[in-house]
Parts: C-alpha cells; sequence; structure tokens
C-alpha cells in the first residue's frame, strides 16, 4: 500500500502533472471509499483495481464525498450524525483539512462542489431546529472550506445530493426522517414523514421544486441518487413501515413530471429487504445500479425504459461505481471488491477480508 | 464513555442468512411466539382494559381507593408494555402501532403541547369511541397518558379541581390503548396472518420463509432492544456524570416509571432469549450463559437501583449504578452481535447493521 502510494506520488511529482492529466497519465480512473481497516477508520484513493493510491486517516466513520476532479480535490463525511469532514488532495500533496460541524448542525454523509470549484455544499441536519440544510462553503483559493451560510432544503433529513447536469441546480434527496445526535439515527417522526426531491438554485439557495410520491409512500425514504445520460434522476428508497409492505424502491424523475417507480420482478423486490444503499449510474449513463447491504444484492436498471436487467448477488454489498459501458465495480462490508454488471458473473478483484469493511459509497472521481 | 453517536436502525438492521455454524430450533418461530410474544402482548392488551375500567371508574366516583387502583394499573400496563417494545417489528410496527402506544423520545415535546390544546380546547369530538384513533399519535399513547395524570393537569394530585373533561380524555387514551394491544393479541395470534407466518415459516410464505429468517428477526429484536435500553434510554439521561444528568429526558419520569420499566424491559428480553431454546456446540455452550448473565445483572443493577430517576442529578451512587447497567448491557448486545448472531448462522454486515 505504502509503496503504491509513494511510487504513484513520486511519479506525480517527477512529471509535474496537474491531477487530471495525472489521472489520465495512469491510465485508469481513480475511486474514492470510506472504510473500516482493522479498527482504524479512513478515507480511500484507489485505482480500479483496488490498489490503495491515497490514505486518509478519518476519527471515525465516513461515509461519501463530495468531488472536484478538475482541481484534484475531495471532501469525505463522517457518517450520520457525522461532526466532521475531511478535505484532501486526491494526490496528497497536501495535509488533510478537518472541516468541524457548524453549532447545531451534523453533516448527513453526502456533498457537492460546483463546477467552478468556488463552492461546497453540504447535507446537514439542523437537528434543534429539526430540518434539513445545505451548509455553504467557500472552497475557492485561501477560503479554507469556511462555512458561509446555508440553504433551506425543503424538507427533513435531506441525504445525498446531486449537481444536475445544467451545472448550477441541485437535487436533494429529503429523506423524510427525524432524527436528534442525542438519539442515534432513531426515527422520530415515522407517522408524519414527508420525503421528497428538492430541486434547489445551487447559487443562491432558492427552492424551484419540490416533488413528492404519492401519499401512500409517505414511509419511502427517498435516500440516494443519480444521473442517467438523459439528465433524469433516479433515486434509491428505504422503506420504514413494515416488512410486509413491498413498495417499490427505485424511481426515476424528470423536472415536470410525475416520479416514476419501478418495481422490478417480485422476487427482486422482496430481495431489497426494503431497503436501497446506494446508486450510480455507469459511464455511459444507460444502466443504473442499486444496492441492497440488507438484501445482498445488486440489481440493474435500464435507464431509458425502468427494466430490471438482472441482479449480482453479494453479502453485504453497497458501494457501487461505474467501470465501463454496463459495468460497475461493487465493494462490501466483507472487504470484498468485484467487477460486475447484468449479464456478468462477479469478478473477484479483492477477496473477503475480516478487518476490511467498505462503507456504502463508492465514487468515481 | 457513555456517549454513543450511533443508532442501529430498527427498520433497517441487516442480517443476512451466512455461513451455518449452527442452526435455529426446527421450531423456534412457534417457541418465541408461545414462550413469550404471545403471552406478552396479551398481558399488555389486559392491562390497558383493566386501566380503562378503572379509569372509568375513578372519574365516576372519584376517591383516595380509586385513586390508587388507576396509579397500580397505569403501573402494571407500562409494566407490560416495557416487555412489548422491543418486539418492534411485525404488527407492533403496522399502523404506527408502535408510535400510537407510546410517542416516545419526543424531542420536538409534541405530545405536550397537543395534550394542552385539547385540553383547552375540550372538544368533545376528539372523546368519542374510537376518535381519538384518526388523532396524532402523540395525543393517543401511554405518554399523554401519564401527562394528564402526574403533570398537567395532574389528575392524581389534583382530583379535586374541575377535571371532567381531562378524565374523560384519560379514559378514552386508556381505550385506545387497549385497542392497539388487542390488535397487536389478535395479529400474534394463531388466526392472525402474522401470528401464522411467523410460527411456521415456509417456502411460499411472503414474510418468512425458514427458521433462518426467523432466527435473524429475533436476534436484531434484541440487539435493538439492548441498544435502545442503553443508547435511547439510559445514555441520554446519565450525560458525562452526575452534575450533567438529565433526569427529565427519561421515559415516563413523570410517573416514576422509568427504572422499573427499563427492568422490566431487560427481564423481558432475557424471557425472550430462553424462549428461543437455543442449543449449542459445546464449544460455544458459553454463549448461552453469557447472555443469560449479563441479561440478569443488568435487571439486577437497574431494580436495585432504588431511587427514582430524578434523583441520579444529587446522588451519586444512583448514578454510578445506571452507568454500570449501560455497560452491562452494551456488553450483552455485544455478545449478542458478535457471538451469539453468528452461532445461530445469522451475519449482521457492516453496512447492513447501520443503515444510512
Amino acid at each position: 500500500m505504502e509503496i503504491d502510494r509513494r511510487r504513484f506520488l513520486a511519479l506525480a511529482a517527477a512529471a509535474g502533472l496537474a491531477p487530471a492529466t495525472l489521472r489520465a497519465a495512469a491510465g485508469s480512473p481513480l475511486y474514492l471509499a470510506a472504510r473500516r481497516a482493522g479498527s482504524r477508520y479512513e478515507a480511500v484513493v484507489l485505482d480500479a483495481e483496488g490498489r490503495d493510491r491515497l490514505v486518509v486517516p478519518m476519527p471515525a466513520r465516513g461515509h461519501s464525498f463530495a468531488l472536484d476532479p478538475a482541481r484534484g480535490r475531495a471532501v469525505a463525511f463522517g457518517r450520520q450524525p457525522g461532526f466532521f469532514a475531511m478535505a484532501f488532495r486526491i494526490d496528497g500533496s497536501q495535509p488533510p483539512v478537518a472541516l468541524p460541524a457548524a453549532p447545531q448542525r451534523h453533516f448527513f454523509g453526502h456533498g457537492v462542489f460546483l463546477p467552478d470549484g468556488r463552492r461546497m455544499l453540504a447535507t446537514e441536519n439542523h437537528y434543534e431546529a429539526g430540518h434539513g440544510v445545505l451548509g455553504v462553503y467557500d472552497a475557492s483559493a485561501g477560503g479554507d472550506y469556511r462555512r458561509i451560510g446555508e440553504f433551506d432544503t425543503g424538507g427533513i433529513g435531506p441525504h445525498e445530493v446531486v449537481l444536475l447536469p445544467d451545472g448550477k441546480t441541485l437535487c436533494v434527496a429529503n429523506g423524510g426522517i427525524l432524527t436528534h445526535p442525542d438519539y442515534g439515527k432513531l426515527e422520530l417522526n415515522l407517522d408524519t414523514m414527508r420525503p421528497s426531491l428538492a430541486y434547489v438554485d445551487a447559487s443562491d439557495g432558492r427552492l424551484l421544486d419540490r416533488v413528492e410520491l404519492p401519499a401512500q409512500y409517505h414511509r419511502l425514504s427517498i435516500r440516494h441518487l443519480a444521473l442517467a445520460a438523459d439528465g433524469a434522476v433516479w433515486f434509491g428508497c428505504q422503506h420504514t413501515g413494515p416488512a410486509g409492505e413491498r413498495p417499490p424502491l427505485v424511481g426515476r424523475h424528470r423536472r415536470g413530471r410525475e416520479p416514476e417507480l419501478f418495481a422490478g420482478p417480485d422476487e427482486v423486490l422482496r430481495g431489497f429487504r426494503n431497503y436501497v444503499g446506494s446508486v450510480a449510474a455507469d459511464p455511459a449513463g444507460r444502466v443504473i445500479a442499486t444496492s441492497s447491504p440488507v438484501g445482498g444484492q445488486v440489481v440493474y436498471w435500464d435507464a431509458a425504459s425502468g427494466r430490471c436487467l438482472g441482479l449480482t448477488r453479494l453479502a453485504d454489498g453497497c458501494g457501487v461505481a461505474p467501470l465501463a459501458p454496463e459495468r460497475f465495480l461493487v465493494n462490501s462490508g466483507m472487504g470484498e471488491l468485484v467487477r460486475a454488471g447484468p449479464e456478468l458473473a462477479a469478478h473477484p478483484v479483492l477477496p473477503p477480508s475480516p478487518s476490511l469493511s467498505w462503507d456504502n459509497h463508492f465514487r468515481r472521481l | 464513555m457513555l456517549k454513543t453517536k450511533r443508532w442501529l436502525c430498527a427498520a433497517v438492521v441487516a442480517l443476512a442468512a451466512g455461513p451455518v455454524s449452527a442452526a435455529p430450533p426446527a421450531d423456534l418461530g412457534q417457541r418465541l411466539a408461545d414462550g413469550y410474544a404471545r403471552p406478552a402482548v396479551a398481558r399488555l392488551a389486559e392491562q390497558a382494559s383493566r386501566l380503562e375500567q378503572a379509569l372509568a371508574a375513578w372519574c365516576r366516583d372519584g376517591g383516595q381507593a380509586g385513586a390508587q387502583a388507576v396509579r397500580q394499573a397505569f403501573g402494571d400496563t407500562t409494566l407490560a408494555w416495557a416487555g412489548v417494545e422491543f418486539l418492534r417489528f411485525g404488527p407492533l410496527v403496522q399502523g404506527n402501532r408502535y408510535e400510537r402506544l407510546v410517542f416516545w423520545p419526543d424531542t420536538r415535546g409534541v405530545m405536550q403541547r397537543q395534550v394542552r390544546t385539547l385540553l383547552a380546547s375540550a372538544d368533545p369530538a376528539a372523546l368519542a369511541p374510537g376518535a381519538l384513533a384518526s388523532r396524532s399519535v402523540a395525543l393517543q399513547g401511554l405518554p399523554a397518558l401519564e401527562y394528564v395524570l402526574y403533570d398537567e393537569p395532574g389528575l392524581l394530585q389534583s382530583p379535586g379541581g374541575d377535571h371532567a373533561y381531562a378524565c374523560r380524555y384519560a379514559t378514552a387514551v386508556a381505550a385506545n390503548v387497549a385497542g392497539v394491544s388487542g390488535e397487536l393479541r389478535q395479529a400474534w395470534s394463531p388466526q392472525g396472518d402474522y401470528g401464522r407466518q411467523f410460527t411456521v415459516p415456509a417456502a411460499g410464505n411472503d414474510l418468512y420463509r425458514s427458521q433462518q429468517e426467523v432466527a435473524a428477526e429475533a436476534v436484531k429484536a434484541l440487539s435493538t432492544g439492548l441498544q435502545f435500553a442503553r443508547d435511547i434510554k439510559l445514555v441520554p439521561v446519565l450525560g458525562d456524570s452526575a452534575q450533567a444528568a438529565r433526569p427529565k429526558r427519561a421515559a415516563f419520569w413523570r410517573s416514576g416509571m422509568t427504572l422499573p420499566m427499563l427492568a422490566a424491559s431487560v427481564q423481558g428480553m432475557r424471557a425472550f432469549y430462553d424462549a428461543g431454546g437455543y442449543r449449542y456446540p459445546d464449544d460455544l455452550a458459553w454463549i448461552d450463559a453469557a447472555v443469560r448473565g449479563e441479561l440478569d445483572r443488568a435487571a439486577a443493577v437497574l431494580r436495585e437501583t432504588r431511587a427514582p430517576v430524578q434523583q441520579v442529578t444529587a446522588d451519586a451512587d444512583a448514578w454510578q449504578r445506571l452507568a454500570l447497567a449501560g455497560l452491562i448491557l452494551k456488553n450483552a448486545k455485544d455478545i449478542v452481535d458478535q457471538n451469539f448472531a453468528p452461532a445461530l448462522g445469522v451475519v449482521i454486515g457492516f453496512n447492513a447493521l447501520d443503515g444510512d
């Protein structure tokens, strides 16, 4: 691991390359994930072969990342209720910077950089007020990631946020679940949940649009998001109602239309165990992967038709990242890393390991 | 030491069947239902009916004896609930039953606000038979009942006042609790769809297809029950020291039932574990003694903490005892997760365990 990293850094220094060029030179894209290794928590940059390129120690368990590939930066967020985030350079050229949570706020684990690199926004819980916000951070040179404000997300429990292809509109999954860090992740409002997708103007926080599922799905917490090639937002949900209820968990939304839900075959739906832990699109944006560590399956969907394309079984498998057209890298809480996709038997990259656990999200830079 | 920031979501705890080192008993569902769940929900339904009757009689006749009967019946009902609350799956999570019975923790003070508003309005429509069931869950359950009995207006302390509406509201809440508990009893019964699937898992079932899936449910109930007891009920109350304790964060502090209920809950978990009749290979036999031993020790420490929970700020000894109970509960949960679960062939995944 250390040798890889040293070699990588030496290569970078020798070539004097900007990170983006470096990525191309390395010949394969870089990936990010949070993990537990032994008793340590880390954020990791790795390549498609599962080799560590950079290891950033974390004070507690991490979750997902805000990515700024153009400038070779990322921010790793603590897992909900997270009271820290770590900003770092992908090439490890500068020491990581810790971002503490603002007073009465904690991170939910997701965030985005804006394309100009001047702002980073993170989903946060204003827990004394009991509503969701996007913390706005100054990501410009010399900005030190100072928190300069916050936007309302128009709902409770904002989880994943993505930036739409227009580069200026954010889509936020308001999971709808009220939590308070004194009680960890305990759901405090199951009877009155109202999850939503919110579209927010990234420049001024204006709530442009707020979309809810039909009333019978009010306990279907919308949590994870990915973008298809056509700009549609794909979302994955977690049902907080009884196990015997089996609402569809995967959906698609296009601005100005009603959200559509896709159930897939009954047995596939049952296999999710009412839980989707991560959503990703393949590099072409035509195949959507949705994972359930609870059910131990990753299910693929045709982004155009919403047709279920098949599944890969992987115990505690959760992190999914684009690899190639119709191909994904998938990792698991059991330490495994596989290449997989519809109509492809999972191909092992890293074997299971008792001392290594990958967290929910696996991101391609 | 006692601080914890992680909560295992009851709804999303993840248990996948893994390599089997020991199989669950072939009749596990039947054992858990007959040996624990059915009697526990039946007791709750009976106690709640008694509470409704005691309240109706006292509201009509008044008197010290009547008040004592209400106090007793309320306490008995909360203890019966303590034996049911960790069965937070199946019928208890259907139709918001859990929240309708006990809306707690209530970090935003919803119950208090809504009960005061209702009492001020004295809206007779809310008290029509069955009407509460369609009101906010915060108005429907035992915390609301405790509030009117012990706090505002504090019916049991000030029986002389003109509290006819509050008394009728209290009776209506008890009736609602009895109604919801009756639904639980029905759902768990051999005639209930849930009770049937839980006791006879089969390939064609929608819910449980094998004893392995029943075992996963049982492990999850124990694990989350222990976590709830410690992380939600104890830790926020205790804080980092006796001086920092926050007794009003305790469940049912107004009636002084916090610690008796917590002890009853742990005893319930012990009985639920016993009902499973788990058998271990010789090299794992210690697990059985360890689970029982930790649950017994925790229950004993809680029972023997005689001081009511409000006194933990002033009583360093009581605080220490409760901190000790928290440590034992943590240890019990670790044994359940790390030893008991795999011994039943249940694997709790890193991501599945702690949904996000």
